[in-house]
């Protein structure tokens, strides 16, 4: 079976490292993004099947993503959300404008995989 | 006959002077060894600690940020989500419309959902009489509350402020500028971490938001000015903010807190009966009187100060309207020291007799004017043929090197300490600024002083005061 | 300071022909060479910062996949990758002799730890101790400069090396104030028992600063159980009191009456305010008399709460000590203080007689309705009729120590008039009398809207105007369209249902077909409730209505379906989010009981993870709910069809079924207004409007708080919070039967 690809975009090098290599572990195929701009660049070309993305992140919060994905590529793939502990607003908006799912920090790798694998059955 | 008694007047004029400079030279020397010292320690002391998990503490102390507000419909509604969106629990909004003639309170009220709610007031109420109390009825803006009152100018609009907040500190800020989010935290930090002073006011660095990326109330790119009114302003206040204020923080002789970022513990602010409404310069008469009154109790006190990058105002680039901002700052100055001059080396206040109060009368007052009479006092001589060249090249020279190392040294600790400016080529621009500022900026300045000075002594009315936007910050 | 130097001192030179210039040429060269040595530092401090920045990227985007590598490695692995592990290890076994890798590794360490949990995270800390890191913040603590052996103190608490420990509660009395600062709260999260150490054994005063950072590292603990902090009273400093008082006060200590009555009688003011806080919080009733005995020597401070306190739990007896000082007081706000504690204990005492600007006290104010029970509906302006709801969001915003006091006053005003206000109400909604109403809102919306032709003529006949309106609608620019979609907001009838539908099909502008979509999600919470209850009176309507609710359900299917969780069985309970999101015991109980009454089978799931919790309040309170709850679900079905019949008997709808609350919930997560569930639903109204119809949980909550908890009130009295809506709701209805 071919592997789910996911797109992940997260700023901080050393948790993005981490996530994609647990991320990797589960099986998935992962796309490493370090910030909004080379999503966005990469999301024109192809989608895949999951996105996880900080909300915090330079030239494109995780909100204008979300927007960007839903008003613009008119695509519904499911999207879980990184955000801090400090910005539930944020997470609130995310959510109004279609965000699938959403992860506090401090993340647990593991979780993020178990809310992956949900939103991607999900999909099926 | 005439001819001795010139010599006499000239030997004075000529002895007050070597003293003034020379008194001016050290103080510059020990301005920036306490600076230095203060920011060291500083930066050691609060390069740990997690400041942000103290937010979501029920216990934390309560804060009203007030924010006057006239003629202001264009931005407010930017500006209050900005100041909703701070990181802290416990504190409040409170928007003190001050009688705008344009629809500011309207415009508030349909962007927050506001209603009117019941409040009673005090029968004795000092400020100008209050039309309404309003409140939104969305929840996730139950921080805001709106008043909205007769005209009364900038003080009296805080001082409502003051009066009707219930909270255990009072900001006191400019609606146009822009806290870091966790802006409350450091000014709650400060006031609270102290045990055997009481804090009674807070006060912080203002900084240039002009041509930075601000997007969604936040500031995202931090820019170097364009406009070159604006970089020498920058300059100015990197050297006031980061220098001055941390050494004279240094030795708790803090005369001056920005009306655009100063927080006060309220029942002082209260008991001392807030602003003062009859000066433009309320925001340093304010401080002048709480430190008289500590003084007068014998409590021991302190004015906290924080060097962070916590707020960003947008400083004029027109030339009209930084001399007339700077001609307020000129005439408030000069009413705060006539009304306080009974503390000019009064050993009763301490230090603030001593020292503060001495330096702001000469070097802050009296400089200014002094400048502006030895430039017309220099031609005078040229014209009479009695200038030692020599020596006056050999002088000038010594001080304008002098100013421009001091300068450096101010760019020197931006640099090390908070590096807002990470192009090297924008730290060169600054360097630049400092070189030719004593020839384009310093005039300038000198200039509105002395205008200031001469409308307030010879009493020229200044009707187009209320045109100036409030102003934000005393860089001196 | 400007400099202010480059022209006026010029002057002294004018006659000084004695002064030596090469003085001044000296000066002059040694400040330009310190100007040159200072550009010089400038560019050399910017270089290495960025430089240093650089570096650490490299090396992190280096190290990462090896750290990531290590801290998922398990048993399980392929042949190949516990070959790779192995390899690894001896690698870095290299790099680590290196003093300045092991600082950098350090550091990502530190960085990871803030943003990883789970047992990722302790395998972080177990790794930071296998590359024996921890060895160097040992050695910290020997340094002499305090903020290196601050920095020692902060790491070895980050990576939860509990055996130092007893090297680190050394510094708790350090004559520097930051390594005491760091070592008080590494203590405390090192080991459970610290903070019960700090307390015996610090010498030196605590900021209020520091009890904040101290009571969070406590919450931040797992499985904890706080001491009995009353022992901490007696102490001899003063911080430490205060501390203590405090914390009895964030744990709910409530066993140390006679104690804190004494403190009251402290010196200190902030000890005494303490004090009287937690008899507030507590309701020692005893402790009135101390109250009152030190009243007169207080300052205005401990005053004001001492009133507070006396509002809260006073009787007949006090009348005449606050009278007293109602009229003596030279205070403003202690006598109107005064006033309103009266007023709380026995209600319409004092009537406002002078000195009374537009605005009035919330006890004064709510006597005026009360008094003329013949005319109720009292004309209905802004004024009058929203002071009681915006009383509570006054009190609300500006809740804190002092002003928890406020919302006991509102208590117990509310508690007390209810038995008037239920008459009242009755009498209203039988004997009101239209012709006094306004209608000029409402009908001038109409018009603009084209509902020109009268509202019951839409109710027979209601699809010709739909289309109508729709027709009118695609003839408006986009300004009136936006206006349009404004007015819907306080107009909000089926029709509009439809009209939003259709907008949101056909809308070219996405800004607008947004707007509608957002209005569309408002009603949909909004009309599943109207539809039960106006079966009785409004039966043209009820077609629509119930069409509506249809469509809502069915886009709400979708949201559920999202939103199930598949994680854990506790989380899928709607207050698992909401527990999470509470941070202090109070709301935490409050959530609790709330799932009392509206929980199902999922919550008890939810609950029994409770029984777990470090709280000993929160595991009580969870089995009370968990019987109660098991006693409950055993007859929802009856309960059910209960409650709907008091809905209709009442005319107020509390949402109580469970799945809807869930799908509310739920859906109130994704939109930013945390409007939820708390419906009225009026049996005559059919234009119902505005957004205040619905109360956000939070303030649900809050009227748990306030005793006003609506779920209780089974036997048809209306909340007096209520009376806004049926002061417009009336507005309604007399339009309508006008037409």
């Amino acid at each position: 079976m071919k592997k789910r690809q996911i797109l992940l975009a997260e700023d901080d090098a050393m948790l993005a490292s981490l996530l994609n290599y647990r991320l990797e572990k589960g099986g998935y195929e992962v796309i490493l993004k370090n910030d909004g701009k080379e999503v966005k660049t990469w999301l024109n070309e192809s989608l895949p099947d999951i996105i996880v993305s900080d909300i915090m992140m330079p030239y494109f919060s995780g909100i204008e993503l979300v927007d960007y994905i839903r008003n613009e590529l008119k695509s519904s793939i499911p999207i879980i959300l990184i955000s801090s502990a400090s910005n539930e607003e944020n997470v609130l908006s995310a959510f109004e404008m279609g965000a699938n799912d959403f992860i506090s920090k401090p993340v647990s790798p593991s979780e993020l995989l178990v809310r992956v694998s949900r939103e991607i059955s999900r999909m099926n | 006959m005439s001819t001795s008694l010139f010599d006499i007047v000239l030997e004075y004029i000529d002895l007050i002077f070597l003293l003034f400079s020379s008194i001016l030279f050290c103080l510059f020397v020990f301005m920036g060894y306490f600076s230095t010292r203060s920011s060291i320690h500083y930066k050691n002391k609060n390069s740990f600690g997690d400041l942000s998990k103290v937010m979501a503490s029920p216990i934390a102390p309560s804060i009203t940020i007030i924010a006057p507000a006239y003629n202001e419909s264009l931005t407010i509604v930017e500006n209050i989500r900005s100041l909703l969106s701070l990181k802290y629990v416990n504190y409040e909004v409170m928007v003190v419309n001050d009688g705008s003639k344009d629809d500011t309170l309207q415009k508030m009220i349909e962007a927050y959902d506001l209603i009117k709610v019941p409040r009673e007031i005090d029968p004795n109420w000092k400020s100008k009489p209050i039309r309404g109390v309003y409140k939104s009825k969305q929840l996730s803006f139950s921080k805001l509350t709106v008043i909205d009152k007769e005209n009364g100018g900038k003080s009296d609009a805080l001082n409502t402020g003051i009066f009707l907040s219930e909270n255990r500190y009072v900001g006191c800020i400019d609606v146009d500028c822009l806290l870091r989010p966790d802006a409350l935290l450091h000014v709650v930090k400060s006031f609270s971490q102290r045990t055997k002073k009481k804090v009674i006011a807070v006060g912080g660095v203002i900084r240039v938001a002009n041509s930075c990326t601000i997007s969604g109330g936040t500031l995202e790119k931090v820019k170097l000015p364009k406009n070159w009114l604006a970089r020498f302003q920058l300059l100015e206040y990197t050297r006031s903010f980061l220098l001055g204020r941390m050494a004279w923080g240094r030795i708790d002789s803090l005369l001056i807190i920005s009306g655009a970022f100063g927080f006060f513990d309220r029942e002082i602010a209260v008991a001392i009966d807030g602003y003062d409404t009859g000066t433009v310069g309320e925001d340093m008469e304010m401080v002048f009187r709480m430190r008289r009154y500590m003084h007068e109790r014998k409590e021991p006190y302190t004015i906290e100060y924080i060097p962070d990058s916590l707020c960003w105002t947008e400083v004029p680039e027109d030339l009209n309207i930084l001399v007339n901002q700077r001609d307020r700052w000129a005439r408030g100055n000069l009413e705060t020291l006539y009304k306080h001059k009974d503390m000019l080396f009064n050993s009763k206040f301490g230090r603030l007799g001593l020292i503060s109060y001495p330096y702001w009368f000469f070097y802050e007052w009296l400089a200014p004017l002094l400048e502006f009479f030895g430039f017309f006092t220099i031609i005078y001589f040229w014209y009479l043929g009695i200038i030692n060249w020599s020596f006056f090249i050999a002088l000038t020279a010594a001080i304008y090197v002098f100013s421009i190392t001091f300068s450096f040294y101010a760019i020197l600790w931006d640099v090390y300490t908070y590096n807002e400016y990470k192009k090297t080529k924008d730290i060169l621009l600054l360097m630049l600024c400092a070189i030719i500022e004593p020839f384009v900026f310093h005039p300038i300045l000198v200039y509105s002083a002395v205008r200031g000075n001469y409308k307030k002594l010879f009493r020229v009315k200044s009707g187009w005061g209320s045109q100036v936007r409030k102003g934000f910050a005393k860089a001196a | 300071m400007n400099i202010e130097l480059p022209t006026y001192k010029i002057l002294f030179l004018v006659n000084s022909t004695t002064a030596d210039t090469s003085i001044l040429w000296n000066l002059t060269y040694l400040f330009l060479g310190l100007g040159f040595l200072y550009f010089v530092f400038i560019l050399f401090i910017k270089n290495r910062l960025s430089r240093k920045a650089i570096k650490t990227a490299s090396k992190r985007s280096e190290l990462a996949p090896i750290i990531s590598n290590f801290l998922f490695h398990s048993v399980e692995d392929t042949k190949d990758e516990q070959k790779e592990y192995v390899q690894l290890k001896i690698e870095i076994r290299e790099y680590l002799r290196d003093s300045e890798f092991r600082k950098i590794l350090s550091e990502i360490l530190f960085d990871l730890q803030k943003d990883v949990s789970g047992t990722t995270e302790k395998r972080l800390f177990k790794l930071y101790r296998e590359l024996d890191l921890h060895h160097d913040a040992f050695l910290k603590l020997k340094s002499w400069r305090w903020e290196v052996v601050s920095q020692g103190i902060i790491e070895l608490t980050q990576m939860q090396v509990s055996e130092s420990y007893q090297l680190i509660t050394k510094f708790v009395n350090d004559k520097r104030g930051t390594i005491r600062k760091q070592a008080e709260i590494a203590a405390i999260k090192l080991r459970n028992e610290g903070i019960e150490h700090i307390l015996d054994s610090t010498r030196y005063a605590i900021s209020e600063w520091q009890q904040l950072k101290m009571i969070e590292a406590l919450v931040s603990l797992k499985n904890y159980k706080p001491p009995r902090f009353k022992s901490w009273l007696i102490s001899e400093n003063k911080d430490v009191v205060l501390f203590a008082l405090r914390l009895i006060k964030h744990y709910n200590q409530n066993d140390a009456v006679a104690s804190i009555t004494q403190l009251v009688k402290h010196k200190s003011d902030q000890i005494r305010l303490a004090a009287i806080q937690c008899i507030k919080d507590f309701n020692f009733v005893e402790a009135k008399t101390t109250l009152r005995s030190v009243f007169v020597n207080c300052s205005d401070e401990v005053k004001i709460q001492i009133l507070g306190a006396i509002a809260l739990f006073g009787d007949e007896s006090d009348i005449p000590f606050l009278n007293g000082i109602a009229v003596k007081e030279s205070n403003f706000l202690i006598s109107s203080k005064a006033r309103s504690a009266i007023n709380s204990i026995a209600p319409g005492t004092v009537l406002p007689t002078k000195g009374i600007t537009k605005t009035k006290t919330s006890g004064i104010e709510l006597e005026i309705p009360l008094g003329k029970k013949e005319k109720p509906a009292i004309n209905p302006t802004e004024e009058t009729t929203t002071i009681s709801i915006t009383d509570e969001y006054l009190e609300i915003a500006t809740r804190d120590d002092t002003e928890i006091l406020e919302i006991d006053d509102v208590e117990l005003v509310v508690e007390d008039n209810k038995e008037v206000e239920k008459d009242e109400v009755i009498s209203e909604e039988t004997s009101f009398d239209f012709e006094e109403m306004d209608v000029d809102t409402n009908s001038s919306i109409d018009k603009e809207l084209g509902l020109l032709a009268s509202e019951n003529d839409d109710l027979m006949d209601k699809n010709p105007v739909v289309e109508n309106i729709e027709d009118e609608y695609v003839k408006m620019d986009l300004e009136q369209k936006d206006a349009y979609l404004d007015k819907i907001d306080e107009n909000i009838d089926s029709n509009q249902v439809e009209l939003l539908e259709m907008i949101m099909e056909r809308e070219d502008e996405s800004e607008l077909r947004f707007r509608a979509f957002k209005k569309f999600k408002q009603l949909k919470t909004f009309f599943p409730v109207k539809g039960i209850v106006e079966k009785e009176l409004e039966q043209p309507v009820e077609e629509s209505e119930a069409e509506s609710q249809q469509i809502v359900e069915e886009s709400l299917e979708q949201v559920i379906e999202q939103q199930v969780s598949e994680i854990g069985e506790e989380q899928q309970s709607v207050f698992y989010q909401l527990y999470q999101k509470a941070n202090d015991l109070d709301s935490k109980l409050i959530l609790i009981e709330q799932i009392e009454s509206i929980g199902d089978e999922k919550e008890i799931v939810f609950l029994k993870t409770l029984l777990d919790a470090q709280n000993s309040k929160i595991v009580k309170h969870a089995k009370a709910t968990i019987a109660a709850l098991e006693k409950r679900l055993s007859g929802t079905s009856k309960e059910t069809s209960e409650i709907k019949s008091i809905d209709d008997d009442a005319g107020v709808a509390l949402n109580l079924n469970p799945n809807e609350l869930d799908i509310e919930s739920y859906e109130k997560i994704e939109s930013t207004e945390l409007n939820i569930s708390f419906e009225i639903a009026d049996d005559t109204e059919n234009n119902e409007e505005k957004k205040d119809n619905k109360l956000p949980l939070e303030l649900c909550f809050l009227y748990d708080e306030l005793g006003i908890n609506a779920s209780e009130e089974k036997d048809d009295d209306f909340d007096f919070e209520l009376s806004e809506e049926f002061f417009l709701n009336l507005k309604n209805q007399k339009e309508r039967y006008e037409h």
